[in-house]
This record gives C-alpha cells, structure tokens and sequence, in this order.
C-alpha cells in the first residue's frame, strides 16, 4: 500500500488523557444551552415553548428544511428560554428517558429507511465539519460510492476522544459501521486507524471475527499528520493522488468519523438520538486530562471544572485540535456535536517573538499534502496578487497547518492563506446566472 | 448562569487567542544558522592546522569588516534590524575560509564590501539575496586582485598541478593534508564532518551534496579524468556541503533542485577542463547556477504539484 509520502510527525501527546482508557461520565449540569446554528445559519426552528417539561432525547427544535437535522434535549427538566439561535434548558438532575429510547426489536436493513432514521436521530459527521449525516449518505448514494472509510485516524495531537470510544465500544463501531455501509450502498467498509493505537485494531478485529461482518475491513496506517483528512486518507486508500478537481464522493469514496458510526449505531439499534459524545478535556495546563461523555449543550466550564480545573492563569484554550481547532476566549460556548476536545495549551506553546524573513528552505513545498507551494502563494496574497494564487491552486489547500507549523521563520502561512481565500472569494463572487433557459425556449419554439 | 469555580478567575482575561496550528515546531532561522556556524567549525579548526595563526587572523578580520560594513549601512538606510540571526557572522566565516592565506588587508576590505553591501544588504538582507553574498565579494577579488588566485595558469599549468598533486598523491594525504591553498581546503575529512553535523541536523538534505557530487563525478568521467580523486577535491565538497545547501539562492521546490545540482556540477568540470582553478569554477558555476534559479522555480512548479503519496 501506498502512504503518505508528505506530512510531518507531530509530537503527540496523547498520554496524559490516556492515563485510563475509560470514559467519564459526569454528573448532569444544572444548565445547557443547545445551539440551533450552522456554520452560523440558523439550522432548525424551536418546536417547545418555555417552560415545557422536555425529556432525555425529546424533540426540541425540528430542521428548517430536509437538509437540516431536529434537534434533542440531551436532559430532562424545563425549557428556560428560547431564542432564534439557542435553546436553554433548566435540568431537574433525574434523567429521566423520552419513551423514544429503547432497544429497538427490528432493525432495518433498508438504506431509505436508515437514512430516515438517521436524520430523525440528529446525526451530523462528528469530524471536524458538522455537515449532516443523512446529506453526507444520500449524495453517496447518488454518486454510486465503492468504498465507505470509517476514519479512525485522529492524527491531531493532543485528542483521544476516538481511541477511547474504540476500545470501549468496538462492537457497536463495527455494528454501526454496517449499517451506514448498507444505508451509502458501499460494496465494502474500511476503517482506517494509526499504528499508534493498535489496540484498538486488535480489538476492532477480534470483535469483527466474531461478528463475521465479512465487507468491514480494519487497516492499519503509519503515524504522521494529516493522515486522517479526507483527502490523505482517500489517497492512500485509492494508492493514487487525486486527479484536477477530484473530489473523494467523485472517486467512489465517503468518508466519516469513528464517533458517528457509533452514534449511528446508537440510533439506529437503540433508538437513541445525539444527545452526548465523548469530548478530550486536555493539554497541559488541565489538571486532570479526561475523555469525558459530554452532553450536548455543556457549557466548557462545566467540563473544565470537572477535570479539576485550570492550572494556569493565562492559557490557549483550542476548541478541537491543536493544528485544526479554533482558539476560544470565554468559557461560555456549550458543546456542539462537532467539539472533539478541549485543549488547554501553555501560551509559550505558540510563542512567535517575531517573524523572521522567509529563507526559502523549501520545508512548507515539502511537506504540504496538497503539492501546493506555500511559500509563493503568501507571497501572491501579501501583494493582493490573486491570479498568481490562483495559478499557484490557492483553492486547494486544505488547510491542514503543515507548513505554518514546519516554517523555521514562524511566519503565519496559515493564517495568510486563509485571509487569502476568504479575500480571493469575495472578489470572485459568482455573478447571478442569466436565465439562458427562457432564451433557449423562446429560439427554439 | 454557570457555578464559578475558584479555580477559573477572571474568565475573560485569561485566554490568548489566535490562528491555528496552536503548537508550532522547535525550528527556527537562529537554529539552522547556528547549526551551519557549527558545522563550519571542524574546517576552521582543520585550517589552523595548516596554516597556524594566518586561519585566526584572516577569519577575524572578516567578521569584524563584516559586522562594521552591515552596522555602518544600518545606520544610513536607518533600518531596524541589524545582524539578522546571526547570518552575517555565518556568511563572514564562510568567505574567509575561502580566501587564500597570503591575502592582504585590502583585498579583504573590498571583498567584505562587496560581499556584505552589493550582494546582501542591497537586496534587503538575508532572504531577499539573489546571489550567495560570499561567491560574490569572492568573484569581485578574484577579478580584481586575480595574482592570489591560481588563474593565471592557464590549461597547462592545471593539469600539470593536478597530475603532480592529487593523482600521485595518496589518497590519505588528500584526506587530511590537502594540498590547502585555501583557509577551508586543509582537510577533506574536516569538511566531511561539517556536512554530516547539517545533515544530521537536517539543515540541509542528504540528496544535496550526493547529487551535486555525483554530477561533477560523471562530468568528469566523461572528460576522460581520474573521476575519484577529482571529485573529492577539498574545495569540492566544500562547495558541495556549504555552498549548493544554500538554501536562499536555490531552488525551493526538490524537482526544481535537481536540475540545479546537475547543471552546477557540469558547469564546474566544464570550467575546470577549460583551464580555470578549482575555486574559480566553483564560484562561477554556482553563481550561474543563483541566476537561473527563479526561471527553474517557474518551469518546475506544475511537475511538482502532482504527487502528494508515494510508494
């Protein structure tokens, strides 16, 4: 097999919440705010008024169209306001079920059907982009997909959210995993994990040889970020790179997180809709790093506070991972179905005392997952030259953080490539279609 | 709303923010220069060796004419960093121990000048440098001041000098008492342990030297020469280890450097064959080599931006 010939090895420090293997389930915060955003538009309307009595998994807020997913109150207790963008709830401590959650006698190997329940359940991709899952299948399915990669990678420093819910609960994994494989219409299932957690491949196939899901297949990788992006990981498995503005869906593969395959096992076998997921709560500068099942709707500090605090007073705090995850200056968001972890960085972690001039050592062209040429691309949009990124496939970077983090002269080609895009967007806006259509009607009738 | 802990004070003051990747790598210009200063370190010590307190002296002087040009220009264009990373004391060293010992003062002086003015601070300091300062004010005394040089020999003194020095002479000699008519050219061993410490350091890339070895290697197995002996000339692998690995007059992408390496080593036996010294095609062939280096970056942009795994 063919592996990622780029990328760099990160430090991983992933031991610290892999003190123990298992996850915590904390007590039941008194408070939760459910957010009803998307990508900052509003994705679903309340469907409870305040005061209402809401159950574990109620239907509190339905999708504002086919594309968008209902969502569910992740406690029991009173409904305390509702606004356009949130939904607080008041929790009364006893956790009592919705009715809607229990063992489920049939379950359906019918992928309409799947996909039926999985938007019901209010499933979203749980890797880094919250796009929802019955989407993510439904295109699948149109595009005739071979392959569905269930990624297990978690190349990201730092987080273990997904080792941990690998050796918990790989048999629902796999069980999961089946029936998305029979809901996309793949022919076969892979699930893609690091060496460094060959564990948990050791138990995922221990369990599949019991289970015989003969399709599923459990492969190993090499440790090096980004292995666990899209597209790395559908290089690797095609053993080609992908071909000009091929995108994974194009070339017959879907990929997905480890933590909604066992979400969709959830929904699908048990009936239970997304109302928690496991969170990281790590990094240096947290007392006791833990993998924590956290509620949707968690306010940070409450998780923080569970892992015994903070110890610093001036610290990074990154939502998701180190490379990829945004840095955050309150404790206020609540936990949205995509958060990963929490990392508590030391500020010295990030320490640029001043940028130094580019030497052009070459590191950001060698390393980059996209074959791009980092160094000329900033230099193009330091001079607001956006034909020479275009030229140079500004729009192909994924994003991944390689080259900001390789770069002897700590200059922040991350960040200027993104401004770039984002500058590079506004200027191309598409123009509105002219309706060619009616023009061709009218010369042809 | 939320229990406040004692644990978390002042929640809106604690929190740095700003882009990701939050963790950056330990690597940095000052490391990679200092890892170059040290490597450069085992030839200058190789240098006293030969040439007793003349490999003290002549190093010195430049770095101080060095420093005081870079200071004295910093303070006309008023610019705001002076002695960036360490780079000019870097580049002093490794123009000195290219000079030959018996140099005087003032050839040094105009060679500094250009060196560290023209070549360097002209362009906008280190990273803005089309040229390797160190060839350039090196060319500019090997025009100017051409008797320190071995150029004046023509084709027949050249293969008269290599047929009496290195193909007769044993291999251990050449090794380690070179025939050292430069500061850096005492010891072939000296610059071999320069250049594993930057390999081992990844400051530079193995493939580098190898590549540019290997082509001057070939050229001169076509030119019908003892390939061997040639190719491990002391100036050559000095050539090969510091000046080809500098990494800002070179190509940046590895399908870009290629070409480079292969074009350097040529143009050096080309030059060699033609009747010029061994540094002479050194710091013609590499100059050449800076030149065309922003044209091989443009070509080879789109051949390397294919493959991203490998098998």
């Amino acid at each position: 097999m063919k592996y990622l010939k780029r990328g760099v090895h990160l430090p991983e420090k992933k031991e610290r919440s892999l003190l123990t293997t298992n996850i915590v389930r904390s007590s039941t915060p008194r408070f939760i705010a459910i957010s009803l955003l998307e990508k900052g538009n509003i994705s679903a309307v309340s469907c409870v008024f305040e005061g209402d009595r809401v159950l574990v998994g109620t239907k509190i807020a339905d999708g504002v169209d086919f594309k968008a997913v209902p969502i569910h109150s992740s406690v029991s207790g009173f409904i305390s306001k509702v606004m356009p963008e949130q939904i607080q709830i008041e929790s009364d401590e006893r956790d009592s079920l919705d009715p809607v959650i229990q063992p489920q006698l049939f379950v359906s190997e019918n992928p309409d059907e799947l996909i039926e329940i999985v938007r019901q359940a209010g499933l979203v991709d749980m890797g880094s982009c919250s796009i929802p899952l019955h989407m993510k299948l439904e295109e699948a399915k149109m595009a005739h997909i071979h392959t569905l990669v269930i990624n297990g990678c978690e190349s990201e420093p730092y987080l273990t959210a997904d080792h941990v819910l690998m050796l918990n609960h790989g048999l629902e994994i796999l069980k999961g995993t089946e029936s998305l494989r029979i809901a996309c219409g793949a022919r076969q299932a892979v699930i893609a994990i690091e060496r460094n957690k060959l564990e948990a491949v050791e138990i995922l196939k221990t369990k599949n040889y019991s289970l015989r899901l003969n399709q599923i297949e459990i492969c190993s990788f090499p440790v090096k970020y980004p292995q666990g992006t899209e597209r790395a990981l559908c290089e690797t498995l095609l053993e080609r790179p992908f071909r000009k503005g091929e995108s994974a869906l194009k070339a017959g593969i879907l990929v997905l997180n480890v933590a909604t395959a066992f979400a969709a096992y959830e929904a699908i076998y048990v009936g239970k809709p997304l109302i928690e997921r496991v969170v990281t709560v790590t990094g240096e500068c947290i007392a006791e790093a833990k993998n924590i099942w956290a509620r949707i709707g968690t306010p940070l500090s409450y998780l923080i506070h569970q892992c015994r605090g903070l110890l610093r007073d001036s610290v990074r705090l990154v939502l998701g991972g180190p490379m990829t995850g945004e840095a955050i200056n309150s404790l206020d968001f609540p936990v949205t179905k995509n958060t990963t972890g929490i990392v508590a960085l030391p500020v010295e972690s990030n320490d640029v005392e001043k940028e130094a001039p580019c030497i052009r050592c070459g590191l950001c062209v060698d390393r980059c997952v996209a074959s791009l040429q980092p160094e000329i691309l900033v230099k193009a949009i330091r001079k607001e030259n956006f034909n020479l990124a275009k030229e140079y496939k500004l729009e192909e970077c994924i994003e991944c953080g390689v080259c900001a983090y390789i770069c002897p002269s700590k200059i922040p080609l991350l960040e200027m490539i993104q401004n770039g895009k984002r500058a590079f967007l506004k200027k191309t806006e598409p123009a509105p279609i002219p309706e060619y259509h009616d023009v061709e009607l009218a010369t042809h009738s | 709303m939320m229990s406040s802990s004692p644990l978390i004070p002042k929640l809106e003051k604690i929190f740095s923010i700003g882009p990701n990747p939050h963790i950056l790598s330990q690597n940095s210009v000052n490391k990679r220069i200092g890892w170059n200063l040290a490597a450069l370190l085992p030839v200058w010590l190789s240098g006293f060796r030969v040439f007793a307190w003349d490999a003290v002296s002549i190093p010195l002087m430049v770095i101080v004419f060095s420093v005081g040009f870079e200071w004295l220009f910093s303070k006309w264009i008023h610019k705001k960093y002076m002695f960036q990373n360490g780079y000019t004391v870097f580049l002093a060293i490794l123009f000195a121990l290219l000079l030959p010992p018996e140099i005087p003062w003032w050839a040094i002086l105009v060679g500094v000048f250009f060196m560290t003015i023209i070549a360097k601070e002209m362009f906008g300091g280190l990273g803005g440098n089309i040229f390797n300062p160190a060839l350039i004010g090196l060319a500019m005394i090997m025009l100017l001041f051409p008797s320190y040089f071995l150029s004046e020999s023509g084709f027949q003194r050249t293969i008269q000098i290599f047929s009496e020095r290195f193909l007769q002479a044993p291999f251990r000699e050449l090794m380690f008492n070179g025939r050292a008519e430069l500061l850096g050219e005492a010891s072939a061993i000296a610059v071999i342990i320069g250049g594993i410490i930057m390999i081992l350091s990844r400051t530079i890339r193995w493939e580098t030297p190898l590549i540019y070895l290997l082509s001057a290697g070939a050229g001169f197995f076509l030119a019908g020469e003892e390939f061997m002996f040639r190719t491990f000339q002391t100036g050559i692998l000095f050539s090969a280890f510091f000046l080809v690995t500098d990494s800002v007059t070179t190509p940046i992408t590895s399908s870009a450097r290629v070409p480079f390496l292969i074009l350097c080593g040529l143009l050096l036996v080309i030059f060699i064959q033609n009747g010029l010294s061994e540094v002479e095609s050194v710091v013609y062939s590499i100059l050449i080599g800076n030149v065309l280096t922003p044209l091989l970056d443009a070509v080879t942009y789109k051949n390397d931006a294919i493959s991203g795994v490998v098998g």
